[in-house]
């Protein structure tokens, strides 16, 4: 208003009528006409974008005498810190999930196919492919690939789609299982942060990136454990992120061991007891 | 619309208060600037009618207004001819259940693929049902050429399936993340195993070999993107530089069920009954959210670039959608080796091409649609400088 005003001058207080001060016509209209332009052109401006970082999560772990990068585990970024995450975590390291022999155990699945999956390190029938051998080797895959034959009149084909005509706790049961604990911890982390929890895959050498991150504090956690050996481990690390760029980035390593650059060790918990009262349930054998 | 006319009217009253009070004004101070005056109300009048085309322009570009402005005009006389020889998915009726119409697997499977598949078109009685009316009109239907080469009652060849030549009516919805996480498991390798025989045995065969067990086969991405077995076909325009990429070059995409059937045949959902489990019609095709290839020059099967195709498409494991999914290999992957003191510095020594001659095009990786631009700051800061811009540079 003082802009408006700057230039009045009052009347003669002589003339009996009320003084009135002169405004500055110019500013009056040209504010309003700014002022619209903006607000019509409204949907066109464009908000500052915030500033962003970057997290180049580095996994390694130590089995026996070797250590080597932990590749092809999925590592989550659940917003706020530690603190602000205590009852997940807690949750979360409490977790009795079953281990992957455990749960193929509890299904009835045979001995020949736990010893396929373990050769693989594979948590799936998906994980590699099924040879001949293999249909031979495993009861489960011999079923599966008869009626594989009998409906598809291929042999190759009844061996390459082998995995359809597999029961589904063997196919993929166990994938499931976690995935049910999965979502389970995602949702509580979502309604305790109010933020959306990103997840990323580490590749061959243990190395995966979290990208175009809102500056902030983190807490990177493998959510359900990761097994190695006898032993589970529980990563829950508390990370700050700055504005920065991959090309300047040093990695965040992680570890279960005690070593030089690691930022952060994991929590190792023995496996817990298998419970095979169930067995029969789930029974795939005949 | 009234509300903003009432802003107009509460305007023009407000011209009349202006009007009053400078009149009332000029006679009380007795002024005889006139120059001033006339000043005073070019001004005025300049900024109302400023003020009142902003108001409808505003109005005008204001979706809301533009639908009931729509709504207002009176519906189309004539309803529009129907193009029968067009089929698509979008109209009403064709909307329903896709095996209402379409056969999973279909009779001729066996001739023309190797797996069971959707191989062919609908049968007639999908189409009679509702278009006998068009089906039997003249002596050349155009709805027959939906399917066949030719309208003509004795002339049965149909296109191949799908038509190539018809635009897709789809998207696909593929989630990589969760494919990621059952199928992309990788064997642990052994250190002993040197890094460029771990890389060939990830990248270039189908499946991943264990070093630990040379007969088993692992799966990786590669049992969706193989190396492409041909030279791609030019663009429309032609290929930029006359740098023809070859196969080489790039990975192949699944243009066919067969990579989904052999888990999604049965039991695994989407199961093949399910169309839409990955056949989206909501979400068209758009080409331009497709992945550009950025660097041109790159080629994946080049010795050393057969690594984890995860290390360098780093956000490929997030992706939960085929929409969208950007360009996601950074500088980083590629200067592992190729700024790297004592091994090879081709980013730095293309900065210092532009340095010394701005109208320098970065060649190395890039043809010159991309290679004549700004380079990114990432570039800058990991050659260890400050990012500067081409006209920066004297």
């Amino acid at each position: 208003m003082r802009f408006l005003v700057k230039n009045a001058k009052f009347g003669n207080a002589q003339s009996g009528r009320r003084a009135c001060p002169r405004f500055n016509f110019k500013l009056l209209f040209t504010l309003p006409v700014i002022t619209l332009l903006l607000i019509s052109m409204g949907g066109l401006a464009q908000t500052p974008e915030a500033a962003r970082g970057v997290i180049r999560l580095r996994v390694r772990v130590k089995t026996g005498n070797k250590t080597t990068g932990l590749s092809r585990k999925r590592f989550f970024l659940l917003p706020g810190t530690l603190q602000q995450n205590k009852a997940l975590i807690q949750t979360i390291e409490n977790s009795t999930i079953k281990s992957r022999d455990c749960y193929y155990r509890t299904t009835g699945a045979s001995e020949a196919l736990m010893k396929w999956l373990r050769e693989g390190d594979c948590e799936s029938v998906y994980c590699r492919e099924i040879d001949s051998a293999d249909i031979e080797a495993v009861p489960e895959f011999q079923r599966a690939f008869i009626t594989g034959e009998q409906e598809l009149k291929n042999r190759d084909l009844a061996r390459k789609w082998l995995t359809v005509n597999l029961p589904e706790n063997i196919r993929d049961g166990f994938y499931k299982a976690r995935q049910i604990e999965l979502q389970k911890l995602i949702k509580q982390a979502e309604q305790s942060s109010g933020g959306k929890v990103l997840s990323v895959m580490t590749d061959t050498k243990g190395t995966a990136y979290f990208t175009e991150l809102p500056v902030g504090t983190y807490v990177i956690s493998n959510l359900l454990p990761a097994e190695n050996g006898s032993a589970n481990i529980f990563w829950n690390c508390e990370i700050k992120v700055k504005a920065g760029d991959l090309s300047t980035e040093k990695p965040f390593l992680i570890s279960n061991v005690r070593e030089g650059a690691v930022k952060c060790l994991g929590v190792e918990k023995p496996l817990p007891a298998c419970d095979v009262s169930a067995l029969g349930a789930h029974s795939n054998l005949p | 619309m009234f509300l903003r006319l009432a802003r107009i009217r509460t305007c023009l009253d407000c011209l009349d208060w202006v009007r009053t009070t400078t009149s009332l004004t000029r006679r009380e101070i007795n002024t005889s600037e006139t120059v001033t005056e006339n000043r005073r109300h070019a001004w005025l009048i300049l900024g109302l009618l400023i003020s009142l085309s902003s108001l409808l322009a505003s109005d005008f570009f204001n979706p809301a207004a533009a639908q009931r402005r729509q709504r207002r005009r009176p519906a189309a006389a004539a309803t529009p001819r129907i193009d029968y020889s067009r089929f698509s998915h979008a109209t009403e009726k064709h909307r329903g259940a896709c095996v209402t119409c379409h056969k999973v697997p279909t009779k001729n499977w066996q001739r023309v693929r190797d797996f069971p598949d959707v191989a062919d078109f609908p049968d007639h009685e999908a189409c009679v049902s509702c278009h006998r009316r068009q089906f039997f009109r003249g002596a050349s239907p155009p709805i027959c050429t939906v399917c066949h080469l030719r309208s003509a009652p004795r002339d049965d060849k149909r296109f191949a399936f799908r038509n190539p030549k018809t635009p897709g009516q789809f998207a696909i919805e593929f989630p990589h993340d969760k494919h990621q996480d059952v199928i992309a498991k990788l064997h642990r390798e052994s250190e002993t195993v040197a890094a460029s025989s771990v890389f060939q045995r990830v990248s270039f065969s189908a499946f991943d070999r264990s070093a630990d067990e040379p007969g088993k086969l692992y799966n990786s991405c590669t049992i969706c993107h193989a190396p492409l077995k041909k030279n791609p076909p030019p663009p429309r325009a032609g290929w930029v530089d006359a740098f023809v990429p070859d196969a080489a070059s790039f990975k192949a995409v699944p243009l066919s069920h067969a990579s989904c059937f052999n888990c999604h045949w049965k039991s695994q959902a989407p199961v093949r009954s399910d169309c839409g489990g990955c056949h989206k019609a909501e979400t068209a095709h758009a080409v331009e959210n497709l992945v550009k290839r950025i660097s041109m020059k790159f080629r994946h099967a080049r010795e050393q670039h057969v690594g984890e195709c995860t290390t360098c498409h780093i956000n490929i494991t997030k992706a939960a959608t085929l929409l969208g999914l950007a360009p996601d290999v950074p500088i980083t992957s590629c200067t592992e080796c190729h700024n790297k003191d004592g091994l090879r510095l081709d980013v730095a020594n293309e900065l210092e091409a532009v340095d010394r001659n701005r109208d320098f095009v970065c060649v190395y990786c890039h043809t010159s649609d991309v290679g004549r631009g700004d380079p990114p700051p990432s570039h800058y800061l990991i050659a260890g400088r400050e990012p500067r811009k081409r006209q920066d540079v004297k």
